[in-house]
């Protein structure tokens, strides 16, 4: 490889994007624009960059010397394919996307597939989005939050068994912060700025180990906004501190939340039998189930 | 049918058909509900006007018409000296001055559609040309109009007034007037507002002057007492979510404006003053104990230091009452709100919201009862949210899609959530149509509605049947002679009446809190109110 050769394949590995002709001119003003275009081509020839098109812009992108080792081997097919794969990045790209992207039968496509995974070059995953998809990414890529569906999920299946007991641990943090330890009948005024935040919040479930998975301030808003639909607690619009000026940072407000006593305040209907009754729909003033004839009343009034 | 129009629980109307005049009845569906609801007016009147009050309320109440001169006959006042006959007019004025029980006039039995009716009949027999649709919209406008006026008139019907009371009104410049009515009755048209609404001396002064007229019949005031019924949910809410002064704080508040709030139409309350509410909280309401300050001075005792106890301890109270207020002010729930700046502030109580607020809180408790809390979630998911398809609700409510669409479906089946379609093409193809599902308040309503009269129903039903199968014993327990010795009952029947009266009570108490549901539901929603009172 001459140096002009070097000089450019460098330029193009340097920049992740790859880089442009007036980039490559710009940087090497000395050369005249024939031998620029001959050195591109000899590069292209031998796979050391390649051509991408973003928008109406060609860039050249380099590829370094594993890949160009690892694709050297493989036929032309498999290359094609294995690009495809390579360019889709942490997102995957489903097999009818890869046919119709490659231009190739169904067959080849299949046997590109079988042959590069057993050569554990690429992998296949599911997505929490469309389950009976089967998409495919690199196998040293680990599928992006949109596919796995972040850490509420587990095998492609919403872990609620996790997602309620840390509800419960986010819980009983904020009710223990919502009201006066030494008098818990007593409320803080308007004032009160000890309510604890969703950042709050995701220190102390790290700092106690609470969760093994890596959870972010996003993860425990959505957390915290399920336990406002249940209920159990309201959110708290920051209060002006007039010393400091607003006391979230610029942008988005730093919500405190506060527990709510009433969660748990129970229906008339649960008094008697008839709230939780499994045949309530077939009871009527006459029949076979009658008021008059319940059993579950008639329980329910010699308790 | 006498007895049941006497009640109010059913109205009359007649109309000429050819030939002959033809009668047509129409029964109050709300009214007869409100039966079930006597314990807690009794309660409420006992509470508000004492023993002396209670027993001509509960008169008028046993008999739905009545007049005062035959209810003091009833209760037995009329047995006794001056002094009891003094003590039972101030009874019955403060009942009517305080709209407990409201004069009945002739049109209060006829339907109220039928009444409009034949208001428009008079207006348009007054025309001389037949009328257009225009004419007809105007007068209807027009008696629409002198209904509000009639609803919000500070007249009170049956109070006569003293003549001295009445030379000391006019010395003080109140706009008060006496009219004759129709029927020859004194008709007290009183410019100041409602009368007694300050207390004290004066006010009671004033009520043992006023008399009310003896040939005047009345009948409980049901619209203004589930005004009291409702304000004290909305006292016991704020209790729960906050503490017991909040609510004694808020229950201030109202008691304040209530006697400016006629029936649960009203949307919002009067104004008042921080300093009026701080002024009326009871002296016995533990304040101080209430709000914890912190290390923002309010523990520091004066705020001269001067170690003056007392002062100190209203400087206190002071502070405490003003940051309940705050803290009730800025509740997300809206129900107290700022009306003005001026002073500490001025506050009013949105009635809507707080009608919406508990109604919500009662439909969320129910769902929770009878399909679970994650039901309710998605509730409240879409009641926040408005209208949502499944994907985003079941990322809203945390839960997997194919749990989160069943959910749904069983709520959609109970008449809680609904959806609307959104076609994506012009055919509305069911393929190519976005589900969108919603809540709304009122069919929400409709089906809590449609539990809660169910259990009532089961349970009155079951009352029936428990009482059917003890029957001859409780005929037995019921004879006069067995009331004056209760040994006449043997050991096993009276172990069996224990167990009837235990199983009475429970159902009866079953049946209340019931009861207090359809309150919150149905009957104190402003919209609601201003609908049935249309119907009635």
């Amino acid at each position: 490889m001459s140096d002009v050769d070097e000089e450019i394949y460098s330029l193009a590995l340097s920049r992740k994007d790859g880089v442009d002709n007036d980039t490559i001119e710009e940087k090497m003003p000395h050369l005249p624009a024939e031998a620029l275009a001959n050195a591109i081509n000899r590069l292209l020839r031998v796979g050391k960059i390649e051509l991408v098109q973003i928008g109406t812009l060609t860039l050249y992108k380099g590829v370094s010397m594993a890949e160009l080792e690892l694709t050297s081997k493989m036929n032309e097919e498999d290359r094609l394919i294995y690009k495809l794969i390579e360019n889709s990045g942490n997102e995957g790209i489903w097999v009818r996307t890869l046919k119709l992207k490659s231009n190739l039968p169904q067959t080849i496509v299949n046997r590109s597939l079988k042959q590069l995974e057993a050569q554990d070059i690429i992998k296949s995953v599911k997505s929490v989005k469309h389950p009976t998809r089967k998409l495919y990414m690199l196998s040293t890529v680990s599928p992006s939050a949109d596919i796995t569906g972040g850490p509420w999920f587990t095998d492609q299946e919403m872990d609620t068994d996790f997602i309620d007991q840390l509800a419960k641990q986010c819980h009983h943090l904020i009710y223990a912060y919502s009201y006066p330890r030494h008098n818990p009948a007593m409320v803080y005024p308007v004032s009160h700025m000890g309510y604890p935040t969703a950042s709050q919040i995701k220190r102390f479930i790290s700092d106690n180990r609470v969760s093994t998975v890596e959870l972010t301030t996003e993860n425990i808003e959505e957390l915290l906004t399920m336990l406002i639909y249940d209920g159990k607690i309201e959110r708290i619009a920051p209060a002006l501190d007039v010393d400091r000026g607003l006391r979230a940072g610029a942008g988005k407000p730093d919500w405190m939340y506060r527990a709510l006593r009433i969660a748990d305040k129970d229906s008339p209907l649960t008094d008697i039998p008839c709230g939780r009754c499994p045949v309530a729909s077939r009871c009527s003033g006459s029949g076979a189930i009658t008021p008059a004839k319940c059993s579950y009343l008639a329980k329910w009034l010699a308790f | 049918m006498a007895v049941l129009i006497q009640h109010g629980l059913a109205t009359h109307a007649q109309t000429r058909e050819g030939p002959r005049m033809v009668t047509y009845y129409s029964i109050s569906m709300r009214n007869i509900l409100r039966l079930q609801r006597a314990g807690l007016y009794l309660a409420l009147v006992e509470e508000r006007m004492g023993k002396d009050g209670l027993a001509v309320f509960r008169a008028i109440m046993l008999h739905g018409t009545m007049s005062i001169g035959a209810a003091r006959g009833v209760v037995g006042f009329s047995r006794l000296g001056a002094p009891a006959k003094k003590k039972f007019n101030i009874a019955v004025a403060k009942l009517v001055r305080e709209r407990f029980i409201v004069a009945v006039t002739a049109k209060d039995s006829v339907t109220r559609s039928d009444r409009v009716i034949q208001a428009e009949a008079t207006e348009v027999a007054k025309l001389d040309a037949p009328p257009t649709a225009k004419d007809l919209l105007k007068i209807r406008e027009r008696i629409s109009l002198r209904e509000d006026e009639e609803y919000h008139s500070t007249t009170i019907i049956g109070l006569k007034r003293g003549t001295a009371a009445a030379s000391a009104d006019d010395h003080g410049g109140g706009a008060s007037k006496v009219l004759i009515g129709p029927d020859g009755r004194a008709i007290v048209l009183d410019g100041n507002g409602l009368v007694g609404t300050g207390g004290g001396a004066h006010a009671e002064a004033e009520a043992e002057a006023d008399a009310v007229d003896d040939k005047q019949c009345f009948r409980v005031y049901h619209d203004r007492l589930d005004v009291f019924l409702r304000n004290k949910q909305v006292v016991n809410y704020f209790s729960d979510k906050y503490n017991d002064a909040a609510g004694v704080v808020l229950k201030t508040v109202l008691r304040l404006t209530e006697a400016h709030t006629r029936t649960c139409r009203d949307r919002m309350s009067e104004r008042v003053t921080a300093n009026q509410i701080m002024q009326s909280i009871p002296p016995d309401a533990r304040l101080e104990d209430a709000v914890d300050m912190g290390d923002s001075g309010f523990m520091q005792g004066s705020a001269d230091g001067s170690g003056d106890e007392a002062s100190a301890g209203r400087a206190r109270r002071g502070r405490a009452a003003l940051a309940l207020l705050e803290l009730l002010r800025t509740d997300a729930s809206g129900v107290l709100n700022r009306a003005d700046e001026r002073g500490a502030g001025v506050y009013r109580v949105n009635f809507e919201r707080a009608a919406a607020v508990l109604r919500d809180q009662c439909v969320d408790a129910l769902i929770v009862e009878k399909h679970g809390s994650v039901h309710a979630r998605i509730v409240r998911v879409l009641r926040d949210k408005q209208k949502l398809d499944e994907k985003a609700v079941s990322h809203f409510a945390m839960l997997p899609m194919d749990q989160c669409r069943e959910r749904l479906h069983e709520l959609s089946l109970a008449g809680f959530v609904a959806t609307v379609e959104i076609p994506r093409t012009a055919d509305r193809n069911p393929s190519r149509m976005f589900y969108l599902w919603h809540v709304d308040p009122h069919r929400q309503a409709s089906a809590a509605l449609r539990l809660v009269f169910q259990a009532m129903s089961n349970i009155i039903q079951r009352a029936a049947k428990e009482a059917d199968a003890r029957a001859p014993l409780l005929a037995k327990a019921r004879r006069e002679d067995v009331m004056a010795d209760p040994s006449l009952l043997a050991a096993s029947e009276r172990k069996e009446l224990r167990v009837a009266c235990a199983a009475r009570q429970r159902l009866d108490v079953a049946a209340a809190r019931l009861d207090r549901m359809l309150l919150l539901v149905h009957d104190i929603a402003p919209r609601a109110a201003a609908a049935a009172a249309a119907a009635a």
